[in-house]
C-alpha cells in the first residue's frame, strides 16, 4: 500500500492527468459496449472512448485505451483470440488524430473525412478477422441479420459479410464520433492537448 | 506521454520504482506464459493465465512500437513502419501467434520464443551480450571452420559409404554427432577406411568444437575483472578521505 502510495507522490500533475482521462474513457467504452449489447442496438459502442482519449490526448493514449478495453473483452467474454480485434480499435485510434489540425483543434471537414476513414478501415478489417475466425458469423445480432439479407440477395459469403459489418459500422462509427466530439467539448481546454503539465 | 513511457522502458538509471516494477511484471508475464507447456493437458486456468500474460506481453510491444522513433535512426513515419521488421519486434510477434489462433496447435513450441522476451530485463545477459561481441570475430572464425570440417567429413563420407548414408544430409547428420561427440549410434561407417576417417574426424572435431568454449570461458574472466576493477575504482576513496582516515589514524596513535 505504502508502494502504491509512493507510485501516485511520483507521478507529475500531467501524468496524473493523463491517467484520470485515459481511465474514464475505458470505463465510458466499457459501458457504452455493454448497454450496446444488452439493448440489442444494430451498435457495437466500443471505440468512443478511444476516439476521446486520442482528440482529448493523443494517439499513442487512444491505442492503450483500446488495447485495455480489448483487454476486458478477452478476459470476460471471447479469451486471447479477441487480441487480433485490437487492429479495429487501434486503426480508429490512429485515424481519429486526423480530427485534429496543426493547432490542436477539432475541424468539421476533418471530422468527416476522419470518420469516413474509420468506418471504412474498421469494416474491412472486422469482416476479414469475423471471416478467418467464425466464417462470417459476428456476436452482434444485427451484423448477422444484414449478412443473411444480403446472402438472400445473392451476395457471396463474404461480400454478405462485409456489407453486414459495413451496416453496423455506419451509425457505430457516427454516434462513435459524435460521443467523442462531444466529450472533447465537455473537457475544460485546460485538460486538452498533450504535455500540458504547466498549466496544471 | 510518449517520452515517459520511453523513459520507463529504457532509461534504466533515471526510472525508479516504476521502471523496476515494469521490468518485473514483464519479465514475470514471460516467464508464467511459458508454464502451460510444461504440462500435457490443457487446463481451463490456463486460458485466464494465457490471455493475462499475452496482453502483458502485447502492451509491451506496443509501449515499444508507440516510441520507437526515439531509438530508431529513421524519421517519425518510417520508424513506425520499421518497428515490426526488428529482430526483438519480430520474435514478440512469432511468441504471440500461437495464442492469437493464427497458427495451428502444432506451432505451440513458438510460445517458447517468449523466454526471449526476459532478455532486455536480465542484468547478467548483458554480460553475456558483451563477451559475445567482443568475441564476435573470433567465434565466427571457428564457426567457418567447424561447418568446413562437417562438411568436409560428411562429403567424404557419403562417397566413401554410399550404402550406408542413403542421403548427403544423413551424412551430415553423422558429421554432426560425431564432431559433437555427442555419437547416438544410429548410423556408424562400417568399412575400414569408414572407420579410420571416422577416427580421425573425431579427434580434429573434438579440438574444433573445444575451442569456442575456452574463447568464451577466456571472455567472461575478462568481463568478470573489468567488473570488479570497475566496482574497485568506484569504491576507492577520495584523497580527502584518505587524509581525513590516515589523521583520524595518527590521532589515535
Amino acid at each position: 500500500m505504502s508502494k502504491i502510495k509512493r507510485l501516485l507522490g511520483q507521478m507529475t500533475l500531467n501524468q496524473k492527468r493523463y491517467a484520470i482521462i485515459m481511465l474514464i474513457c475505458v470505463m465510458i467504452n466499457l459501458i457504452l459496449a455493454e448497454v450496446a449489447t444488452r439493448a440489442n442496438m444494430p451498435l457495437w459502442l466500443d471505440v468512443p472512448g478511444t476516439i476521446a482519449a486520442t482528440i482529448i490526448l493523443e494517439p499513442a493514449a487512444g491505442l492503450i485505451v483500446g488495447l485495455i478495453n480489448n483487454f476486458f473483452q478477452a478476459i470476460f467474454i471471447n479469451g486471447p483470440t479477441t487480441l487480433v480485434y485490437y487492429s479495429v480499435s487501434a486503426a480508429a485510434a490512429l485515424l481519429a488524430a486526423l480530427m485534429l489540425d496543426e493547432s490542436g483543434r477539432l475541424k468539421l471537414g476533418r471530422i468527416i473525412v476522419s470518420a469516413l476513414l474509420i468506418i471504412i478501415v474498421s469494416t474491412l478489417l472486422s469482416a476479414l478477422l469475423k471471416h478467418w475466425q467464425s466464417g462470417g458469423v459476428s456476436d452482434n445480432f444485427w451484423e448477422n441479420y444484414f449478412s443473411i439479407l444480403a446472402v438472400s440477395k445473392g451476395a457471396g459469403a463474404f461480400l454478405s459479410s462485409c456489407i453486414g459489418t459495413l451496416l453496423v459500422k455506419i451509425p457505430d462509427t457516427i454516434v462513435s464520433v459524435f460521443l467523442a466530439v462531444v466529450m472533447y467539448k465537455i473537457t475544460p481546454e485546460k485538460y486538452r492537448g498533450r504535455d500540458k503539465c504547466q498549466l496544471l | 506521454m510518449r517520452k515517459t513511457i520511453y523513459s520507463l522502458i529504457f532509461y534504466k538509471d533515471s526510472r525508479g520504482l516504476t521502471g523496476r516494477i515494469y521490468d518485473f511484471i514483464v519479465g514475470a508475464a514471460a516467464l508464467i506464459s511459458i508454464i502451460p507447456l510444461l504440462f500435457k493437458t490443457w487446463y481451463p486456468f490456463f486460458d485466464k493465465l494465457e490471455t493475462f500474460t499475452l496482453y502483458i506481453l502485447f502492451l509491451d510491444y506496443i509501449l515499444r512500437w508507440i516510441v520507437h522513433d526515439f531509438r530508431s535512426r529513421y524519421g517519425k513515419p518510417r520508424a513506425f513502419l520499421v518497428y515490426p521488421f526488428t529482430p526483438m519486434a519480430v520474435i514478440s510477434l512469432l511468441c504471440m501467434l500461437p495464442s492469437l489462433g493464427f497458427l495451428d496447435q502444432n506451432f505451440r513450441i513458438l510460445r517458447m520464443f517468449r523466454i526471449f522476451r526476459m532478455i532486455p530485463y536480465m542484468r547478467t545477459f548483458d554480460m553475456v551480450a558483451r563477451v559475445f561481441k567482443r568475441e564476435k570475430k573470433t567465434l565466427l572464425s571457428v564457426l567457418y571452420i567447424a561447418l568446413g570440417y562437417i562438411f568436409i567429413s560428411a562429403l567424404v563420407m557419403f562417397v566413401n559409404e554410399p550404402e550406408t548414408f542413403n542421403t548427403f544430409y544423413d551424412a551430415i547428420y553423422w558429421a554432426t554427432i560425431t564432431l559433437t561427440a555427442v555419437g547416438y549410434g544410429d548410423i556408424y561407417p562400417v568399412t575400414n577406411i569408414g572407420k579410420f576417417i571416422s577416427m580421425l574426424s573425431s579427434i580434429f572435431g573434438i579440438a574444433i568444437i573445444a575451442l569456442p568454449a575456452g574463447i568464451v570461458t577466456a571472455g567472461f574472466m575478462e568481463e568478470i575483472n573489468s567488473t570488479v576493477r570497475d566496482s574497485d575504482e568506484n569504491d576507492k576513496p577520495e584523497v580527502s578521505d584518505i587524509t581525513e582516515a590516515e589523521a583520524e589514524v595518527d590521532k589515535n596513535e
